[in-house]
């Protein structure tokens, strides 16, 4: 896939080369062109091509009806799609007022901490397939398909759930539910001790992956990472800590960080955020309280603008909805996380030699779908 | 900490009308000339996170936004400004954050909005030769 190398010979460039990693290669998670110029082993420079799956959903956004958008917007992160039907339904919430039962932002809490364990499931399986430990792919799928019996469960789906309403959800959860959800989290915890045996105790894997600094903290801030990532530097920022929404500021959990940065500790935080996912959800299925999981809501918004933020497994997802009174939102803004990580390799490549590449893509955990939209 | 009220914006930012949209997140609306000054100011104030750069097509009007949050919670502020429609420019923001260069490549992308300053403004959501923004409420698909 080489396309730009020099040809004259006799220039002192002759070790520049640029390479196209992507659009199609395994590594990528998804069409995205990252072109690298690399002289030797090392990465000099790095631009990154997107667009292969945009699908303009924020204009498919301004052409429907507000109860038809969620619809499509779990479609824009396949593996977590309840955070951004999530974002929307609290954005519409917002600029209306509406009030939300306490069962139904309970049953949220279940719906979005089941999720991040799935997602961050995807997230151990595609990094170890990055990193050559085809061990953890396996093991990562076979646990995440534990968690999603459980969201089919509640939602009727496996994937695409269209579980939020504006003012609840869609359903209440069904006869024996908690039983299954107690088997499910014991099968999936009873496996991290392996992960963390498999990777974050392995001297092969930390000699792979500790000595690639993503970022420090201050350099973070300032590029706009959220998530994970910017708690791998050290800080400790968690929107459901910060700016908390629905219950979290009742439960109890830790926020996880790392030392430096490094993709080492990407890992370890998400690890660490699998248990206290686990521990959110143990609360939740006690503390629920009886009662109705829906109000009664109006189809459409007053004139006005909203933001709503939710910790997604990968930042913040955010949602800027601008409403003209009219049944269709005038403007829908969606920020996505994954989008700020990407666009940021070319500030942070630059001195890592290509084979690290392929870790660094894998600790960013790109979700194409959110960041081509 | 205490939640935040429309005058501790109006301390950061003399020259804006303020709202409260919600708790803690806050809309002001500020003259164009001062787009520059009221991302520093407000960055200097602590908040330091840009969420993003986008913008809203207003049909007799184009609106500029950007918004920015304390990176310890309490406080998020989406600013606006008003610009010419037929010709869209304002200053870029890529010297306040490093991050608001590929917001606003985004937002040239599919609103045709030119950030100047911003030395790498390309398509990057649409392919390189497409015509038009398709975010503008005119555009014909």
């Amino acid at each position: 896939m080489v396309n730009d190398q020099q040809t004259s010979l006799e220039s002192k460039d002759i070790r520049t080369l640029t390479i196209n990693v992507g659009p199609q290669h395994p590594s990528t998670h998804g069409p995205m062109d990252i072109v690298v110029t690399i002289e030797g082993e090392t990465i000099i420079g790095a631009d990154v091509k997107l667009g292969y799956i945009h699908r303009g959903i924020e204009k498919l956004c301004e052409l429907r009806n507000f109860f038809q958008i969620p619809v499509y917007l779990n479609r824009l992160c396949y593996v977590s799609g309840m955070f951004w039907e999530y974002g929307f339904v609290k954005a519409v919430e917002e600029i209306m007022n509406q009030k939300v039962p306490e069962r139904a932002e309970w049953l949220r809490v279940i719906a979005c901490e089941l999720t991040r364990i799935a997602s961050h499931m995807i997230f151990f399986a595609s990094f170890g397939a990055d990193v050559g430990n085809l061990t953890l792919y396996s093991w990562g799928i076979r646990d995440r398909d534990r968690i999603i019996d459980v969201l089919e469960l509640l939602s009727g789906q496996r994937m695409t759930f269209g579980y939020f309403r504006v003012g609840g959800v869609r359903y209440d959860v069904p006869v024996g539910f908690e039983d299954n959800i107690e088997k499910s989290l014991r099968y999936v915890e009873s496996h991290l001790r392996d992960y963390e045996r498999l990777t974050v105790e392995n001297p092969v894997f930390i000699a792979r992956t500790e000595n690639i600094i993503l970022a420090d903290s201050s350099k973070a801030l300032e590029l706009g990472w959220t998530g994970p990532l910017l708690r791998a530097t050290g800080l400790k920022r968690d929107l459901r800590r910060d700016e908390p929404y629905a219950v979290y500021d009742t439960i109890d959990f830790e926020i996880p960080t790392g030392k430096r940065g490094s993709v080492l500790d990407t890992f370890y935080v998400r690890i660490e955020e699998v248990k206290e996912s686990i521990k959110i959800v143990r609360q939740a299925i006690k503390r629920i309280p009886s009662g109705p999981f829906q109000h009664r809501a109006l189809l459409y918004p007053p004139p006005g603008i909203g933001y709503a933020h939710v910790e997604d497994s990968r930042g913040e997802c955010g949602y800027m909805i601008v409403s003209d009174g009219s049944p269709k939102p005038y403007r829908v803004k969606i920020r996505s996380p994954a989008y700020v990580h990407v666009m940021s390799l070319p500030y942070i490549l630059k001195g890592l030699k290509l084979a690290d590449l392929y870790a660094v893509i894998g600790a960013i955990d790109p979700c194409l779908g959110e960041i081509d939209r | 900490m205490s939640e935040l009220n429309v005058e501790d914006i109006k301390k950061i930012l003399p020259y804006a009308e303020i709202y409260k949209i919600y708790k803690n997140k806050f809309y002001a609306k500020i003259p164009k000339e001062n787009w520059i000054d009221s991302a520093r100011r407000l960055k200097e104030a602590g908040f330091s996170l840009l969420i993003t750069v986008t913008g809203i097509d207003r049909q007799n009007f184009m609106e500029v936004n950007y918004i920015c949050r304390r990176p310890e919670g309490n406080g998020l502020v989406i600013v606006g400004t008003q610009i010419d429609r037929r010709d869209p420019r304002i200053p870029s923001l890529v010297n306040v954050w490093l991050g608001a260069h590929f917001h606003e490549r985004e937002t040239f992308d599919l609103l045709g909005i030119y950030f100047e300053g911003n030395l790498d403004l390309r398509r990057i959501l649409l392919p390189e030769d497409w015509v038009g923004h398709p975010l503008r409420k005119d555009y014909k698909w």
